[in-house]
């Protein structure tokens, strides 16, 4: 083998096509503290190895198109992925109390943080924020979890996450 | 094939599995390592949860991540059955975030009583450490409510040192000042507040205690990379080891915490 080890190029840095991810619950209007999970949707809502190509690494982005929500210093979402072991029927529990600013919507640590504050000032139009560094991408069949804790209720509308996987190996 | 590199060094590295790396420049006389989990610590040296006391709570924050909140005068979470020898030389570490500032602020200590070691913020919003019932010096290093730092206060027989590093914007500063001699510690360790009950009013991420000295160049060592002590960077997923046939030199180096650099025929 020869060559360097670099990072794979793909699209802007995503290997393969990056997902929107679909909603049970939505993230819109999502009060503090409370989480939305992904619905059933393949590859959008409940992901495999195959909705990323198999790429073990993925970066992750918040987009907003409303104003009106105002994150306080240190919010962010906390995302979990939602794991399945029997391909997709059963997941692993999530919390039997309702979550809230201090009742974790899993018992694990987060899988990967989109941190959300922009100064104490309102969150504008179109404004994005990406995950704080490469995670892993699900083994197993999984959902996603996330959890608002940004401090403050989110706006009604539209907002989304993008999900993508990335990869580095010899060229 | 190895992944991307996937932490930003000073945000908390998401997905990566805490524990105890005794490779880490700071791992030399380890008496304690702890992380936060839900509402209380978890020892990483001992494998236990804390004792909880008053009403911490819980927190995930955008750059520390998961955080025992301590907000009220008791709140803690306590380790008993600790060393009561009476280290000469420690080093106490912590990631937080401050809520408020303005009053005497006990971060972590050595005893639960007023004896061993502790760390905490002034009223005057800077970092200090306490020899309990014995001696108080203040590093001078002004701090700020609802920035993330790294503090780590290293002691020996003749002189303490600071260094606070920002997680924001990754600004390092560092201290020294007169060193104090102890009084023997009581074998409980402290997270939160002190026996007068001044909470440190933040919300704590990771903290650590060791019997050792650390100079301020291994101290800024350590704070290139904050996080590392707590989450090392150890084997990667599955593809690491399933790593390409011949893949022997990514696996190796994997194993060894190393990165594969450059170009090569193997």
């Amino acid at each position: 083998m020869a060559g360097n080890f670099l990072y794979t190029a793909g699209t802007d840095g995503f290997f393969s096509t990056k997902r929107v991810v679909t909603w049970a619950t939505s993230l819109n209007g999502l009060a503090s503290g409370a989480r939305a999970i992904s619905d059933t949707t393949a590859d959008t809502g409940k992901f495999t190895q195959s909705s990323f190509s198999n790429a073990p690494m993925g970066m992750a982005y918040f987009t907003t198109v409303t104003t009106g929500w105002t994150p306080t210093a240190g919010g962010c979402f906390a995302c979990w992925w939602n794991y399945s072991y029997d391909g997709g029927t059963n997941f692993e529990v999530e919390s039997r109390t309702t979550p809230s600013a201090t009742v974790p919507a899993v018992a694990r640590p987060p899988d990967f943080l989109i941190p959300v504050y922009t100064g104490g000032t309102a969150i504008s139009a179109g404004d994005v924020f990406f995950a704080s560094g490469p995670f892993p991408l699900p083994i197993h069949s999984a959902k996603l979890i996330v959890q608002n804790m940004t401090g403050a209720a989110l706006a009604a509308q539209a907002h989304t996450i993008t999900i993508g996987g990335v990869v580095s190996g010899y060229t | 094939m190895k992944r991307p590199n996937s932490r930003e060094a000073l945000a908390y590295p998401a997905g990566t599995r805490p524990s105890v790396d005794p490779k880490h420049i700071a791992s030399a006389g380890l008496r304690f390592s702890g992380v936060a989990q839900g509402a209380n610590f978890l020892s990483l040296t001992q494998g236990r949860l804390g004792t909880r006391a008053g009403s911490p709570s819980f927190a995930i924050d955008g750059v520390i991540g998961p955080a025992f909140n301590a907000i009220a005068t008791t709140d803690a979470s306590s380790f008993s059955g600790q060393s009561t020898a009476n280290d000469a030389t420690v080093t106490l570490a912590v990631i937080l975030r401050f809520n408020a500032l303005g009053a005497t602020q006990t971060i972590l200590g050595t005893s639960s009583a007023n004896n061993g070691w502790r760390i905490y913020a002034t009223a005057g919003s800077t970092l200090a450490f306490v020899a309990g019932g014995v001696a108080v010096q203040d590093s001078g290093i002004s701090i700020s409510a609802g920035v993330p730092y790294l503090f780590i206060v290293s002691i020996n027989a003749s002189v303490a040192n600071y260094l606070v590093r920002n997680l924001h914007t990754g600004k390092v500063v560092t201290a020294s000042s007169a060193s104090a001699s102890p009084a023997a510690p009581n074998g409980t360790y402290l997270i939160g507040t002190n026996s007068f009950s001044e909470c440190a009013n933040a919300k704590i991420a990771a903290v650590m205690i060791s019997a050792r000295y650390m100079s301020l160049w291994q101290m800024r060592q350590w704070a290139a990379d904050p996080w590392l002590f707590w989450y090392p960077r150890t084997k990667d997923y599955p593809i690491a080891v399933a790593a390409v046939g011949g893949g022997f030199i990514p696996a190796w180096a994997m194993n060894s915490n190393l990165p594969v650099i450059g170009t090569g025929t193997h």
